[in-house]
């Protein structure tokens, strides 16, 4: 019974090489509503099943976490596709939530931390959604100078990209830094690993950013959003940076 | 060994491949030019497709911008619609299709261009296609890709169009073109720095090869093979071994060389055009100094390609020139492909895969992933194309017949459609050029009174520059009070060099293509200053190698002679003027220099110069003070020095020196202070220059007078007024100015021909040849501040007291006319003002902003050059878009008068014309962009971002208003006035004149005063003009 | 007196635009040439038509024509060089033997 929890884990809070089905699903959906429930939903299986048993995981079980994480980060880094891209983060920040269970007692809810970083990627998927309608693919370096013509959208995708990567403020955040914080007290050097991860995904994130929004382009494209289009994503980015308050990372 | 005919060969070859390169003055004083003038010799259509070519520039505005300018009633639709039933004409007809009817929707109603050029599917493929789409199916057959045709067609793209490098980016994805760019601007920047950077490149006085040889000898770089570097430092001794040696290498034909060059050339085409106008101007200081052509440039260029190449691309990659058409031939489909991904212009939703695909590595993923994409692009292209065709039928009403057609006759309108939307530019532009010019034609008098001038005198004469501003400022003149206005040429026809106070460097005020030898300078009078104009030599002496300040001190000029006011003294000149100006406040009291020094006089100088050089030296050697030598002493070390006596006795019995110092002290005076013979009689020669003979001064009056046809009546005052602008923090400053005058200001001709005029000897010998000046006439010399709109008149002090009581309403009526100009021109640039004294404070304003992009719009919409009498065209407003010089062709008897017309001004004036056009029309190619983003480099030009290439051409504030054209893109259209057979023989002696008449570079029009009749020249040929009938008149031009 | 001595040289005369002048001197610089004299203001006829030759004031329009003396094994370079620009550019060269007194003055040894 329990190692058909650890699997079930291992698959839906993904490791490698368990993390491969998640990407072959995710990278064979075209579609963006699909997209977004596939991202809100996946991961919960895993946690719900991992947060009832409540373990405390081994070292090599923590380590194999990091290595995931830090091989899809550094995957992720020389991607141009947008939507690839989030999937290969999205698996990057779920399997460090594994070190949540690496301390004992952890006010960090595995929950709230897997939630914040779906919501992140699901608002960025459904921008990414937009740009692919109005321009074929989010590929950055081919479809250039968003910003130029699409300044809301642009403003919205700066937006859910720094809370997909974890800057303040957003949910995202708090939680990983609470867990960073707690895994410190315990094992250090997992701390710092996860710390670079870290790093390594605002270094891609920037990259993505430069590739898509900055600069001219060549091609001309009225702009893709309606005024309520942009009101109901202004309201979404609104609740998502709400939602930072409550308490999730055992901060206070 | 590489034999000398080889390297002379390549030599020419980079010469040929540089030529239509255009090249590029430094900012200091911008020289407007068209940047197509290498391209000439060719007609205008092919010369603006050829400079496509080289310089990816456009060559016409898109439709939508045309389409804009027909709402705006500036198109003259006849001569459109005729140019399309003509080239209609000239099509294989298809069945079912009125091509011209068709095209004519196209032309009205579409903005954007229906067919597209840009991609790989064959001719054939593509035209069943659409049948396909058109007829409800759909592209099913995956036809497999023909290799050979892409082969062919990859080939075309990659091998015959680009260098190795970027080749080599395009097929693998590195950057080297870019890495290479960046290598080349920096070592440029570093070689041709003129006295900016705190560390100077070492040894730069041995040329840009060997300087740059020497320097990487030493270094290098991570990104470059340090075997490549090694072979090329052991192997070649000189920049064409070089060439030869890096072309061999990357194994390219002989035959090809000419033209890789030329693509390495044109890629940095700001810096190329640079060095070639430095390697040119053999008078110019730092050429002079640190030499450098293009061969040295191409020589560094294809070393560091060759060693960037080398050291980037795995050993198994090609890296020449064969292998890589080997490449391309073995790999057709892995090409096509990372072409198409690399370029940038794949289709998006494909990209992740082809990514995936190539870096695989598998052929079967390629293969497939081709496939796939190929037949993509097919259905993406067909539907577009199918779409475009539909919409275009349906705007005809046959859209049956469309439908009806066959894959070939579907190819046949395909065909036509591209030919014709590559010609259509030139179609709008003439239909455009037609409506301005028969709106000329229609407004000016043809017959101006025929009687001689016995009117009364009017009250004041002006001459002003062509320059298409002065035209308002010369109409708002004539309208507020008595006054007849003339144009010429801003220089006045007196090309000279001025040396300005306080400066050691000449500048030519004169058109760029003469070279004055005649120098004029700017002494200071005001009172003696032998401390410090001796503190300066002292500097120029002992720091010459450190200071900044070296360059504006040439010494081997008469740079020695600067500022030194002690020449006041030996000159005694008999007449001061005083320089009283918003300008140059703080400029001391000066004097021009017109007359030629006298031997003696010339003498004296030299000898004052080299007697307080000793003096100093003395000072400085021995450490004695002044009062402690004597006269005598010195004038002896001078005869020494001179070599004209053997020992200076007195010296060393005085100050007990023995025979080995003394020498020593004689050779420093020689080699270090200059005090020698050759020296002495450099100086001379110099000295020589400056100054007019009366002879020269009496010929350039008259031939001035006489050009505009002013040789009879002459006012109270002659106003000679040239012009400048005034902007801050503008490196575009000196396109402002005055273009004639070499991009200066033209106040200092203006002074100097008034002096001139105003002598009474020079009036003399005028009125032996028939121009009788008055007594009572005086010339004045004036500047027209274009920026603010205000005339400064100067040396007032010399105005006879007779006519001072006149000077008031004088003032007075300039001040009318310079407000209402100004008032008439701050409107276009986008402000709203009323009253007319806002206008002017607006205008100061623009003056004094250092945020300011855009003082004013200076000669933007020039349209029109006029040559005539201005009662031609004194009752019309030309809006300021004219270059007008006045020309009486009753005066001019052997035709040399418009014949210096056509090929001075006429000629600046097309290089305006064509540099404005350019940059109005693409002005990211041929212009220089957004003044904003621009930093200045080196002190000579600027460049978009902190590296990158020289940016020629103009900024997008002087042409361009909020993205689209403020100046229209029209050639020049010339309008002369004077008999058909008498201009037919000026333009037969004028050869560049000619050729631009014939190739199509301007327009040209003849109003003949004796006949009446009008003629304008049409391929060819001068037709007669009804201006009641402009039918005949449009039939002609559309061609 | 002695019998003078010739020596054989070969003489060019090349032809073309003045624009050119200084590209032309500099090749014939580099190639070795010890001098050359130059003609302005050439007026002739070429398959461009008549061409004037009084001064403009445009000092780019006239015609010149460079004589060289130079070693029979300089020509081969010369004529190289010159062969892409005459490509190109209107303009002839001819070659010609001719007989010189004083060998010193075109870079040979009397």
């Amino acid at each position: 019974m329990q190692s058909l929890s650890w699997l079930l884990g291992a698959f839906f809070l993904p490791l490698f090489p368990m993390s491969l089905l998640f990407s072959r699903v995710w990278q064979g959906l075209g579609s963006t509503r699909m997209r977004v429930l596939l991202i809100l939903l996946w991961p919960l299986p895993g946690v719900f099943v991992l947060d009832a048993m409540d373990p405390l995981i081994p070292s090599w079980l923590a380590i194999w976490a990091l290595a995931t994480s830090m091989l899809y980060g550094l995957r992720a880094v020389a991607i141009k596709e947008a939507s690839v891209w989030v999937g290969y983060m999205a698996i990057s920040a779920w399997s460090l939530g594994w070190l949540i269970f690496a301390v004992s007692d952890n006010p960090v809810s595995p929950i709230a931390y897997v939630l914040s970083f779906s919501a992140s990627f699901a608002l960025l998927t459904m921008i990414i959604g937009e740009i692919e309608h109005g321009y074929g693919a989010a590929y950055a370096g081919i479809v250039t100078g968003l910003a130029q013509d699409q300044k809301a959208l642009s403003a919205l995708f700066v937006i859910f990209i720094l809370s997909a990567i974890a800057t303040p403020f957003f949910p995202t955040f708090f939680v990983l830094l609470g867990n960073i914080a707690q895994v410190s007290g315990v094992r250090l050097f997992a701390a710092v690993i996860a710390a670079l991860v870290w790093l390594v995904w605002s270094w891609s994130a920037m990259r993505l950013i430069q590739g898509l929004l900055v600069g001219t382009s060549g091609k001309r494209v009225p702009p893709l959003l309606t005024k309520r289009k942009i009101a109901v994503y202004g309201v979404l980015a609104s609740l998502l940076v709400v939602s930072a308050l409550i308490d999730l990372g055992g901060l206070r | 060994m590489i034999g000398e005919g080889l390297k002379a060969q390549v030599r020419t070859m980079v010469f040929l491949a540089g030529e239509p390169i255009p090249r590029f003055w430094p900012m200091r004083s911008f020289i407007h030019h068209n940047p197509l003038h290498g391209l000439e010799k060719m007609k205008f259509e092919q010369a603006v497709e050829k400079g496509e070519q080289l310089f990816h520039g456009r060559a016409y505005l898109p439709r939508d911008l045309y389409q804009q300018y027909l709402r705006d009633g500036k198109i003259d639709e006849c001569i459109l619609e005729a140019c399309i039933t003509k080239f209609a004409s000239m099509q294989t007809r298809i069945e079912g299709v009125e091509l011209e009817k068709w095209l004519k929707s196209l032309v009205y109603s579409f903005p954007r261009n229906v067919i597209s050029r840009d991609h790989f599917i064959p001719q054939s493929v593509m035209n069943s296609d659409i049948t396909s789409v058109l007829q409800g199916r759909f592209v099913r057959e995956a036809a497999g890709m023909d290799c050979e045709e892409l082969t062919l067609k990859l080939e075309d793209v990659l091998i015959h169009r680009g260098s190795i490098q970027e080749i080599i980016d395009k097929l693998f994805g590195t950057e080297l073109a870019s890495q290479l760019d960046d290598l080349i601007v920096r070592n440029c920047l570093n070689f041709f720095d003129e006295g900016q950077a705190a560390w100077e490149m070492p040894s730069r006085e041995n040329g840009f090869f060997n300087a740059w040889l020497a320097v990487f000898g030493k270094s290098g770089s991570f990104m470059l093979s340090k075997r490549v570097l090694q072979e090329v430092l052991e192997s070649v001794t000189c920049p064409e071994e070089a060439i030869i040696y890096v072309m061999r290498n990357f194994k390219i034909p002989e035959s090809h060389w000419q033209s890789y060059f030329q693509r390495e050339l044109t890629r940095l085409h700001g810096w190329a055009g640079f060095i070639r106008w430095r390697s040119s101007a053999l008078h110019y200081y730092f050429t002079r100094k640190y030499p450098g052509d293009l061969v040295d440039y191409l020589a560094i260029r294809l070393i560091l390609s060759h060693a960037l190449v080398d050291k980037q691309v795995a050993s198994s990659m090609p890296k020449n020139m064969e292998d890589l058409k080997g490449y391309i031939r073995e790999n057709t489909t892995r090409a096509y492909l990372a072409y198409q991904y690399h370029s940038g212009n794949v289709i998006p939703s494909f990209a992740h895969r082809i990514e995936k695909a190539l870096f695989s590595g598998k052929q079967t993923r390629v293969e497939s992933v081709a496939t796939d994409y190929f037949h993509y692009e097919r259905e993406s292209i067909a539907t577009q194309h199918a779409q475009n065709l539909r919409r275009l039928s349906t705007s005809v009403n046959a859209e049956q017949q469309l439908l009806a057609l066959d894959a070939d006759g579907i190819g046949n309108l395909v065909r036509c459609i591209e030919k014709f939307e590559r010609r259509e530019g030139l179609y709008w532009l003439k239909a455009m050029e037609e409506k301005a010019i028969n709106e000329l034609l229609r407004n000016i008098s043809l017959m101006p009174s025929k009687q001689l001038v016995n009117r009364k005198r009017p009250f004041v004469q002006a001459m002003f520059c062509i320059d298409t501003r002065s035209e308002r400022l010369r109409r708002h003149l004539e309208n507020v009070g008595d006054y007849q206005t003339f144009g010429i040429a801003g220089f006045f026809g007196v090309p000279v060099s001025f040396m300005e106070i306080d400066k050691g460097t000449e500048v030519h005020l004169c058109p760029v293509l003469l070279t004055p030898k005649n120098l004029i300078m700017e002494m200071s009078v005001s009172g003696v200053q032998d401390t410090v104009a001796l503190s300066i030599i002292e500097k120029v002496v002992h720091e010459l190698k450190e200071t900044v300040l070296a360059p504006y001190v040439t010494v081997e000029a008469i740079g020695l002679l600067f500022g030194l006011d002690m020449f006041g003294k030996t000159m005694m000149p008999v007449v001061y003027n005083r320089w009283r100006t918003k300008l140059h406040k703080h400029k001391p009291f000066t004097h021009l220099l017109i007359d030629k020094l006298s031997r003696e006089q010339a003498d004296s100088i030299v000898r004052a110069v080299q007697r307080a050089l000793i003096s100093k030296a003395i000072e400085i050697e021995f450490k004695l003070s002044p009062e402690q030598v004597n006269d005598d002493v010195v004038r002896e070390l001078r005869e020494v020095a001179l070599g004209n006596i053997d020992h200076a006795d007195s010296f060393q019995k005085l100050f007990n020196v023995d025979d080995v110092r003394l020498n020593e002290f004689i050779e420093q005076l020689r080699d270090v202070y200059r005090v020698n013979k050759s020296e002495s009689r450099h100086q001379m020669e110099r000295l020589g220059r400056i100054g007019f003979t009366l002879d020269e001064q009496v010929t350039f009056v008259s031939q001035a007078l006489q050009a505009i046809g002013l040789t009879k009546v002459f006012s109270r005052f002659v106003l000679v007024v040239g012009h400048g602008s005034q902007s801050q923090n503008n490196p575009y400053e000196s396109a402002l100015d005055c273009g004639a005058c070499g991009g200066n200001v033209g106040l200092h001709n203006a002074r100097i021909f008034a002096g001139m005029a105003n002598k009474p000897a020079v009036r003399q010998r005028l009125r032996a040849i028939g121009i009788d000046i008055p007594d009572d006439t005086w010339f004045i010399p004036a500047l027209h501040n274009t920026t603010i709109d205000e005339i400064i008149m100067y040396d007032l002090d010399l105005v006879p007291a007779t006519h001072l009581i006149y000077l008031d309403r004088l003032r007075q009526g300039l001040t009318a006319a310079c407000r209402l100009c100004a008032k008439e021109r701050i409107p276009e640039l986008g402000e709203d003002i009323y009253p007319v004294s806002n206008g002017v404070r607006k205008a100061m304003r623009n003056a004094l902003d250092w945020s300011q992009v855009r003082p004013e719009w200076g000669l933007s919409r020039n349209a029109y050059f006029i040559i005539g009498r201005r009662g031609m065209t004194r009752n019309i407003s030309l809006e300021g878009r004219a270059f007008m010089h006045s020309y009486d062709y009753r005066v001019d008897h052997n035709l040399i008068l418009l014949e210096n017309i056509l090929t001075g001004p006429l000629v600046v004036a097309q290089w305006i014309n064509m540099e404005h056009y350019f940059s109005a029309v693409d002005n990211e190619s041929y212009g220089s962009g957004s003044k904003v983003y621009h930093n200045v480099a080196g002190r000579f030009g600027v460049m978009t971002g902190n590296i990158g290439d020289l940016r020629t051409g103009l900024p997008a504030q002087t042409v361009l208003m909020n993205g689209k054209p403020y100046h229209e893109p029209l050639r020049l259209m010339t309008l002369i006035e004077s008999p058909l057979e008498s201009v037919k023989t000026a333009i037969g002696r004028v050869a560049s004149v000619r050729k631009l008449l014939q190739n199509e570079w301007i327009h040209m029009a003849v109003v003949d005063p004796i006949s009446g009749g009008v003629y304008r020249y049409c391929a060819g040929d001068w037709k007669a003009y009804d201006i009641g009938d402009l039918h005949a008149g449009r039939e002609a031009a559309a061609i | 007196m002695n019998a003078i001595k010739f020596n054989h040289l070969k003489k060019l005369e090349i032809i073309l635009e003045g624009e050119y002048k200084e590209f032309a001197i500099d090749l014939l610089d580099r190639v070795g040439v010890k001098g050359y004299s130059i003609i302005n203001n050439l007026s002739g006829k070429g398959s461009h038509g008549f061409r004037d030759g009084h001064i403009m004031f445009n000092e780019d329009d006239l015609l010149i024509m460079i004589i060289a003396a130079v070693p029979e094994k300089l020509v081969e370079p010369i004529l190289q060089g010159f062969s892409p620009f005459f490509k190109e550019h209107s303009g002839v060269v001819f070659v010609s033997d001719i007989q010189v007194t004083r060998l010193v003055k075109f870079g040979g040894d009397d």
